[in-house]
């Protein structure tokens, strides 16, 4: 069935065409082979052309998906909706300097300042995570 | 943006404008707290400012007109309770529930016995009288709630001191938050080192200091550490002491014998899924002594102990570097333990201080 709809397709007139299509006409030699082959690229041209047209279509999607989702906040379901209408400035921001310190009650301080991602300058643990080293008595 | 502070708290510079700080006295202690974006700052406060004076009319046992304070004093055995009071004191009992009595909020007795019997900086770290007598505390199996009915056996005294702070911690990060009205953005509410963060952290973290003692000038310096998310507490018998009888005391007491704490921890941190649950845990580790790695340990929450002669533990992944991130603890225990007893749960400590085992 798709044959006989792209061969209709290949027989159609261009626009200002005159006489019998080329290759068809009467007493012509050869016309009976030539005409075959020419249909039969166009058609190859067309499926390339419909492949091509889809494949663009579908990555046009794809990336369009792909960039919307990697520019939305990264935010819970619940505050998204919120995150419209903030106000610019509000991204994540970096902070070196301790903003509290846990310790006995009533105890409040600041410590040295440094680079967000770098290593401390804090007094050395002396027993790691889950091990026992040292004395326990007081 | 600067962001406006409201009127009784003082800005505190952190090196950005992006994140807001301000601090007060509150509660016989400081309160911090810490917004971004900076413009939120004015909001959380106003919130935390309504979250702590609410908690101070019910929960304080230095006030004479809180709920707390017109309790201890009653000769009644049944009271009727705020929503809020009996949240409270719902969640000092499950506390007690949890560690089996280690942290007790019948200690009150004995605090106000060894001298701890007004706002601490009336008290003083000089030499006072002689202590009361004192002994083990009557327990918190001896208190009933029900709804907002407590039952009180006459002569009991409350203290909420291991979970209070915590909780109002937790009311204000909470409420700070709700109030901002908005998307993006994170809260860090610290009440004297009680630290309950909500919303998204800065990049990396809530960087925060864990100080070993309470005298900022002295001592040896702490670690920071990122926090995330949950909470973070810390107990430390290194401040709040004072002399009776020649004779050195603290506020952590132990309630087996009402006396304070005298195990090898002088500062314990925690970090749990509530600071509720981090101050509970933390008060408890240094009432636990010996057993309190094991404890903490089994109960997987992220500690780091400093015994008293500097020695640092770290336990559940506590980063053992400066400005590591604070892993995330365990779902948080308080929804079932307010719902019932949980004493044979894994890590948790019979009434007779024994531990139980999975």
């Amino acid at each position: 069935m798709d044959q006989q709809r792209e061969d209709r397709q290949v027989a159609r007139r261009l626009p200002g065409a005159e006489g019998p299509f080329p290759g068809t006409g009467p007493g012509r030699a050869g016309a009976g082979r030539a005409g075959p082959g020419r249909a039969s690229g166009l058609v190859q041209v067309r499926r390339w052309s419909n492949w091509t047209a889809a494949a663009l279509i579908a990555a046009t999607a794809l990336t369009t998906g792909y960039l919307a989702r990697a520019s939305a906040p990264t935010v819970a379901p619940a505050a998204a909706t919120a995150v419209a209408g903030a106000a610019a400035g509000t991204h994540q921001p970096c902070i070196s300097v301790p903003v509290a310190t846990s310790g006995g009650s009533g105890v409040t301080s600041q410590t040295v300042v440094r680079s967000c991602g770098t290593a401390g300058t804090n007094a050395p643990v002396v027993a790691s995570t889950g091990q026992v080293a040292g004395r326990q008595d007081s | 943006m600067r962001a406006s502070v409201v009127t009784g708290w003082t800005p505190v510079s952190v090196g950005t404008a992006d994140v807001a700080v301000a601090e007060r006295a509150a509660l016989g202690t400081s309160v911090r707290v810490a917004a971004w974006p900076a413009e939120d700052l004015g909001s959380a406060l106003t919130a935390v400012d309504i979250e702590l004076a609410r908690l101070e009319e019910q929960a304080s046992r230095f006030r004479d007109d809180s709920e707390l304070a017109r309790i201890n004093r009653g000769r009644s055995s049944v009271h009727q309770l705020s929503r809020g009071l009996a949240e409270a004191i719902g969640v000092a009992l499950a506390a007690a529930r949890w560690t089996g009595g280690l942290v007790d909020p019948t200690v009150g007795g004995a605090l106000i016995a060894l001298g701890y019997d007004r706002d601490f900086a009336a008290i003083g770290p000089g030499p006072q009288g002689p202590a009361g007598e004192t002994g083990p505390a009557p327990g918190w199996r001896s208190v009933t709630l029900d709804g907002t009915t407590l039952g009180l056996p006459a002569g009991v005294r409350l203290d909420l001191g291991a979970t209070a702070k915590g909780l109002g911690s937790d009311r204000a990060a909470t409420a700070a938050f709700r109030g901002r009205g908005r998307g993006r953005g994170g809260i860090l509410v610290s009440l004297g080192g009680d630290i309950a963060v909500a919303g998204q952290p800065p990049f990396g973290g809530w960087p925060v200091a864990v100080a070993d003692s309470s005298d900022p000038g002295g001592g040896p310096p702490g670690q920071v550490v990122r926090l995330m998310a949950s909470a973070l507490a810390t107990s430390s018998v290194t401040c709040r002491r004072w002399q009776r009888d020649g004779r050195r005391l603290h506020h952590i007491i132990d309630p087996r014998t009402g006396w304070p704490a005298a195990g090898p921890w002088r500062t314990v941190s925690v970090a749990a899924a509530s600071c509720a649950e981090a101050n509970a845990a933390a008060t408890a580790a240094i009432v636990a002594g010996r057993d309190a790695e094991a404890w903490l340990a089994q109960a997987g929450l992220p500690a780091r102990l400093v015994a008293h002669d500097g020695t640092v533990r770290l336990l559940g992944g506590w980063p053992d570097s400066g400005h590591g991130r604070v892993p995330a603890p365990p779902p948080s225990l308080l929804p079932g333990l307010l719902a019932g007893p949980l004493d044979r749960r894994p890590g948790a400590w019979s009434e007779d201080g024994e531990r139980h085992h999975a």
